[in-house]
């Protein structure tokens, strides 16, 4: 009776399953793709640290596979959902084939999916190939191919357009919170390998909150430059990209042109958080997040538990934290119920 | 109204804005220095073609933000025409027993029908502008396509909807124009008001409160295409949004709709188009300079390298503006397009091949 249902298998819901197991909780762990890793797999590097992601995962991986009391259903969702706790009886679907588990407490980390930048059309994703997204960049640093998609050549400029669809009525009103530093990252890591190349970054407002303050000075000793602008469209003249925007520090209008421009997208809930809110009876926020609705991380139903970026965006480091806090809520929970571990 | 104060100073507006090219002209600057210093000074440079508002991330709608600025602080230095049409919509606010606007057009009507015609105030512009085109035609063929479709109209001798009073910052001009054409309007009975100008029905529909249908001539003629049987031969146009029509009414389907009904037309898009679609360079008679001149040469080049040899708008200004450029004397260039309005274009055609063969 003390078994854990974890729905996600992202940096969140491994780091649920292990503290789990570690205090003797039998973990279900369910993941919709045919790999754990969730957003992880997209990443080169993760900040603060600068780990590279496939480090991270594989320890992850490994300390997962240690562990006998974790199951692992890849290919899997959640198919059917009934009781309360400490008796939940879901059912879950494997290709197609269907479990039948019974678990004391659910922990959702359903992460999050990514804006397609596609929908701001006067920035030409998709219909320009040098016109990329911050996670087709990560892709690239982690193949160690820097190059424009158009003609394979080494760009010797690269702008880094912020907020793309976030903090914006038109698209997502909220901030997606990891976009500044997760930029802010690759222009150092893009400067210190490659020092001749320019690097701009064109924002709103750098959002570094706490200690990642630094993060934003190291960029500016490198040379990156920053201009405070949202760009208004960006369109291709003589192989070359150029931005059309207003400097609203200086109060000019100018065009620039750049080899390369990476759009900084962020976080939006993931297909299942509707669905599952709908099966499980959960409250969803307005911008379609999961709601928590007794802190830290309680749901409308006693028993299940969010985690990570399914409750708001958040970054590799934040949706840990909050992996672990869920695994101790739910620790709590059963013991007040009565329910043994293990 | 015009939620301002959500600005958070991001400065996509002034990439988009038209006069940017031309000028220093910085939306962004302008909400700024309203919201720090609470600066009066209206906007003249302003086109109010909402191609900002459309893409701002706040909503702002600047263009309210304009027109409020503007109310009761008028520029006579920054109204074309020595801001003649004004003056004469002042002139019959002045005299309660002045009607309308004429109405001697050509066509069917029928001092009973449901569905009333209001040409719009183009017949002063025929009076006043010396530009080579003809805007009595636009009443008449928008009569005669109706009588095609099978509407006799009732013809309605309004003042001026005012819509170029509002834009200008005359807001008590307007208030009258108002009051006077709502109330004929009202005694008149119609359930149906059609206009054939994007200002009259951007006016109608959104600056009074009339409980009847307004509606463009092209959305009627798009409910009725089947029965206008046009046909041309390989004629090659392209069509222009104004943006009373486009961005503030949204409707950008029913001119083209109209257009694709015609046999033998071949439709051919500018590159910013529909909401994208480029001011042709004036509104409401307000900063027509030099600057204004650059904007109409763009749009006309645009036209032109579509391939069209005809550039159709469904706005008597864009019409007007277009033309006049085409007309300066001594000439800017020679620009081998034809400008014409819709109706004009639709009624003209019978049959009878257009240039752009």
């Amino acid at each position: 009776m003390g078994k854990v249902l974890v729905v996600g298998g992202g940096i969140a819901g491994m780091q649920t399953s292990l503290d789990l197991a570690a205090m003797d909780h039998p973990v279900y762990l369910i993941e919709k793709e045919k790999n754990l890793g969730g957003n992880l797999r997209n990443l080169y590097r993760v900040f603060p640290t600068n780990e590279k992601a496939e480090t991270v995962l594989a320890g992850y991986l490994e300390k997962i596979e240690a562990w006998n009391n974790i199951t692992v259903y890849t290919n899997s969702t959640v198919f059917d959902f009934k009781g309360k706790a400490p008796a939940f009886k879901v059912t879950i679907n494997t290709k197609g084939k269907r479990h039948k588990l019974s678990v004391g407490a659910i922990v959702l980390a359903t992460g999050f999916s990514l804006y397609d930048p596609a929908e701001k059309k006067e920035y030409g994703y998709g219909r320009y190939k040098d016109v990329i997204s911050a996670v087709d960049l990560e892709k690239m640093l982690k193949d160690g191919k820097l190059e424009r998609p158009s003609d394979s050549k080494k760009p010797e400029s690269i702008v880094s357009v912020q907020c793309v669809g976030f903090r914006d009525i038109r698209a997502n009103e909220y901030c997606s919170s990891f976009c500044c530093m997760s930029a802010l990252k690759n222009a150092v890591l893009i400067k210190k390998e490659h020092p001749e190349i320019e690097v701009t970054v064109m924002y709103m407002d750098i959002r570094t909150p706490s200690l990642y303050e630094q993060m934003y000075s190291d960029a500016r000793n490198l040379g990156v430059r920053f201009i405070r602008s949202r760009p208004a469209e960006i369109f291709e003249k003589n192989n070359k990209l150029v931005l059309n925007f207003e400097n609203t520090l200086t109060g000019k209008t100018r065009t620039m042109e750049s080899d390369l421009v990476v759009l900084s997208i962020g976080a939006i809930p993931s297909s299942e958080t509707e669905e599952l809110g709908k099966m499980m009876g959960l409250t969803l926020s307005k911008t379609g997040f999961f709601k928590v609705v007794s802190a830290p991380l309680g749901t409308d139903v006693n028993g299940i538990f969010v985690a990570g970026a399914n409750c708001g965006p958040k970054d590799t480091s934040y949706s840990l934290s909050q992996g672990s806090a869920a695994a101790a809520q739910v620790n709590k929970t059963l013991r007040d119920l009565n329910v043994k571990g293990g | 109204m015009s939620k301002v104060d959500n600005c958070y100073q991001c400065g996509l507006c002034t990439g988009f804005c038209p006069k940017r090219r031309v000028s220093k002209y910085s939306p962004r600057l302008r909400i700024n220095e309203f919201l720090l210093n609470k600066q009066k000074e209206a906007s003249w440079e302003c086109l109010t073609c909402g191609l900002c508002s459309q893409h701002c991330p706040q909503t702002v709608d600047y263009l309210s933000f304009v027109r409020e600025l503007r109310a009761g602080s008028v520029d006579e230095e920054a109204i074309a025409h020595k801001s003649v049409f004004t003056l004469l919509c002042e002139i019959m606010n002045c005299y309660p027993e002045a009607k309308g606007v004429p109405v001697d057009f050509e066509g069917e009507t029928d001092e009973n029908s449901e569905i009333a015609y209001f040409p719009g105030c183009i017949d002063f512009f025929d009076c006043f502008l010396d530009i080579g085109v003809n805007f009595h035609e636009i009443g008449d063929s928008s009569i005669k396509l109706l009588n095609k479709i099978g509407i006799k109209p009732k013809l309605l001798s309004l003042r001026c909807c005012g819509h170029d009073a509002l834009w200008q910052g005359h807001k008590e001009i307007f208030d009258e124009l108002r009051r006077y054409n709502t109330e004929k309007i009202e005694r008149s009975g119609v359930k149906t008001l059609v206009t054939s100008c994007a200002e009259c029905f951007r006016t109608f529909s959104k600056d009074y409160e009339l409980d009847i249908e307004v509606m463009h001539l092209s959305q009627i003629l798009e409910k009725n295409t089947d029965k206008l049987n046009l046909e041309t031969k390989n004629c090659k146009v392209t069509y222009h949004d104004p943006c009373r029509l486009g961005r503030h009414m949204e409707v950008y389907d029913a001119p083209r709709n109209v257009l694709q009904a015609v046999k033998g037309l071949t439709l051919k898009e500018f590159d910013e188009t529909r909401e994208d679609s480029q001011c042709c360079g004036v509104s409401a008679w307000v900063s027509c300079n030099t600057k204004a001149k650059v904007l109409m040469v763009e749009k006309l080049d645009s036209a032109i390298g579509t391939g069209a040899g005809v550039l159709i708008t469904t706005c008597p200004k864009c019409y007007a503006h277009l033309n006049c450029l085409k007309n300066e004397k001594p000439p800017i260039k020679d620009f081998d397009i034809d400008v014409v309005d819709l109706a004009i274009f639709l009624s003209s055609m019978d049959g009878e091949a257009k240039k752009g063969d």
